[in-house]
């Protein structure tokens, strides 16, 4: 998707045009609902729903491209998941198991079982690295619109990144995939 | 991007020992490029299920904020109308109330209440030409006497021997308007301090007329009860200060009275007639000093 046209887009969702608002959401909301898979886990599509709700309430405020928005939408995504994730936690201090057991790789053919195997493996990785590998390497944004997100330096980014994707190499199942 | 290309400089060691080839994290480890492709793969009809849902908000909040914001417009419209009108409407009043306690157009007791207010600011008393009000007389006139028979005491101190102090001496020619025009401004107060008592029965004269009228009264008397030197004694016996009032009640009077009632007294006292009178003088503080309502009075009966 060019991104001329999804800043079309953009502008016409901004003066009320749902169609515009339509095209934005089927171009980011999977990528919204993966990282916050790794975020929040089992609450992400409820931190999702939450998150879009605060950008159409918000929306009119919004100043930029879609590259901005782009940086704009998953900061709210992490806020909306972080609140999520935390709420749980308060209620039902059990709901949060440290260590999430990822389905069999091999046992799972389906294409959506696969991406929630894959994003299972990348929570697995301590918080700082699985957002800096989601927000980097799957979702695709550069290097400062992720510091901006986590509210980090550049530099921690990049180490996150790299640290997570080692460590992504050396994960058993990866291993025995690798062997496949 | 550094970090990066080390780590992929790292994964292309592995890479030449599995002998891989293709782009870089895919070709140097399967797994992980597998994994990261999974990761990235198209989105899946549930996860794009909520679509029409997430529309449907957007629209409703849409409408809202329409709705609101046009509610808004109109109180806004309102709201420009009608401040500047209710602002000018106050000012009007406010004015137009300034300009008329200014003028001293306002009703009596406004008009007093503002000159007590803003006496400062030139805002005068209400006019004394109406008799309802008896609250302006003490004020107006008031200061005036006291200024006058201050001056008029200065004035004796200036004429007689050097007993004027510095300080009054200078309010004096103050109030001459200079140290040359203290003889001429003393001389005009002496004139216009004898001219008063004659127009007006003011305080200032009885004090001076009393004792002319009051001795005939005194000689009288003997007859009469001894305790009567006071205004409130001369209530009960009648008669004592009738006499008093002998030489100059007469010719206001008619005779026959005297002939019924008068019987230690020589003079043509009133014995029972009097009383009225004596309750009238009572009221006032100058006794004899008001032959003329008197004999205002007496005809009343």
């Amino acid at each position: 998707m060019p991104d001329d046209e999804l800043t079309d887009a953009l502008r016409a969702a901004q003066h009320g045009d749902d169609a515009g608002f339509a095209l934005l959401w089927r171009t980011h909301h999977p990528s919204v609902l993966r990282y916050l898979r790794v975020v929040a886990g089992d609450h992400a599509e409820d931190a999702a729903s939450e998150t879009w709700l605060h950008v159409i309430r918000d929306l009119h405020r919004f100043h930029g491209d879609h590259d901005n928005f782009r940086g704009w939408l998953f900061r709210i995504a992490r806020h909306r998941g972080i609140d999520e994730q935390r709420r749980r936690s308060r209620t039902r201090e059990t709901a949060t198991p440290p260590t999430r057991n990822a389905p069999d790789a091999a046992a799972e053919a389906a294409e959506g079982a696969a991406t929630s195997w894959a994003l299972a493996v990348i929570a697995d990785l301590p918080a700082d690295q699985a957002e800096a590998v989601m927000l980097r390497v799957v979702i695709g944004l550069d290097v400062a619109t992720t510091a901006g997100i986590l509210g980090k330096k550049p530099g921690a980014v990049r180490i996150a990144t790299m640290r997570g994707l080692r460590r992504l190499a050396t994960h058993p199942q990866i291993r025995t995939r690798e062997g496949v | 991007m550094r970090s990066l290309n080390a780590l992929l400089r790292a994964l292309r060691t592995r890479r030449n020992k599995h002998g891989g080839n293709g782009t870089i994290a895919e070709s140097g480890h399967p797994g992980l490029a597998d994994l990261l492709e999974a990761a990235r793969a198209p989105a899946t009809p549930e996860e794009l299920a909520g679509e029409k849902e997430v529309v449907a908000a957007f629209v409703a909040h849409r409408r809202r904020a329409a709705r609101s914001s046009r509610r808004h417009r109109t109180k806004a419209k309102i709201r420009a109308v009608l401040v500047p009108v209710t602002a000018g409407l106050a000012l009007l009043i406010f004015a137009g109330t300034g300009v008329a306690a200014r003028t001293g157009n306002l009703p009596q007791e406004a008009q007093q209440r503002a000159h007590r207010l803003f006496s400062a600011l030139g805002v005068p008393a209400p006019r004394t030409g109406n008799p309802v009000t008896p609250s302006p007389s003490p004020t107006l006139p008031g200061p005036r006497p006291s200024l006058d028979v201050t001056a008029l005491t200065w004035c004796q101190a200036w004429s007689g021997p050097p007993t004027l102090s510095r300080e009054d001496r200078r309010k004096l020619s103050a109030a001459a308007g200079g140290e040359d025009g203290i003889d001429e401004y003393c001389r005009a107060l002496h004139r216009s301090a004898s001219a008063q008592p004659p127009d007006a029965p003011s305080p200032a004269p009885s004090p001076a007329a009393p004792p002319s009228v009051e001795p005939p009264s005194a000689e009288p008397q003997p007859s009469g009860v001894p305790t009567t030197p006071g205004p409130a004694a001369t209530r009960e016996p009648g008669r004592p200060t009738q006499p008093g009032r002998a030489p100059t009640a007469p010719p206001s009077r008619k005779p026959p009275k005297p002939t019924h009632t008068g019987k230690p007294t020589g003079t043509p006292g009133e014995g029972r007639k009097a009383r009225p009178n004596a309750a009238n003088q009572t009221a006032s503080p100058s006794v004899a000093a008001t032959p003329t309502a008197e004999a205002q009075s007496d005809p009343h009966e």
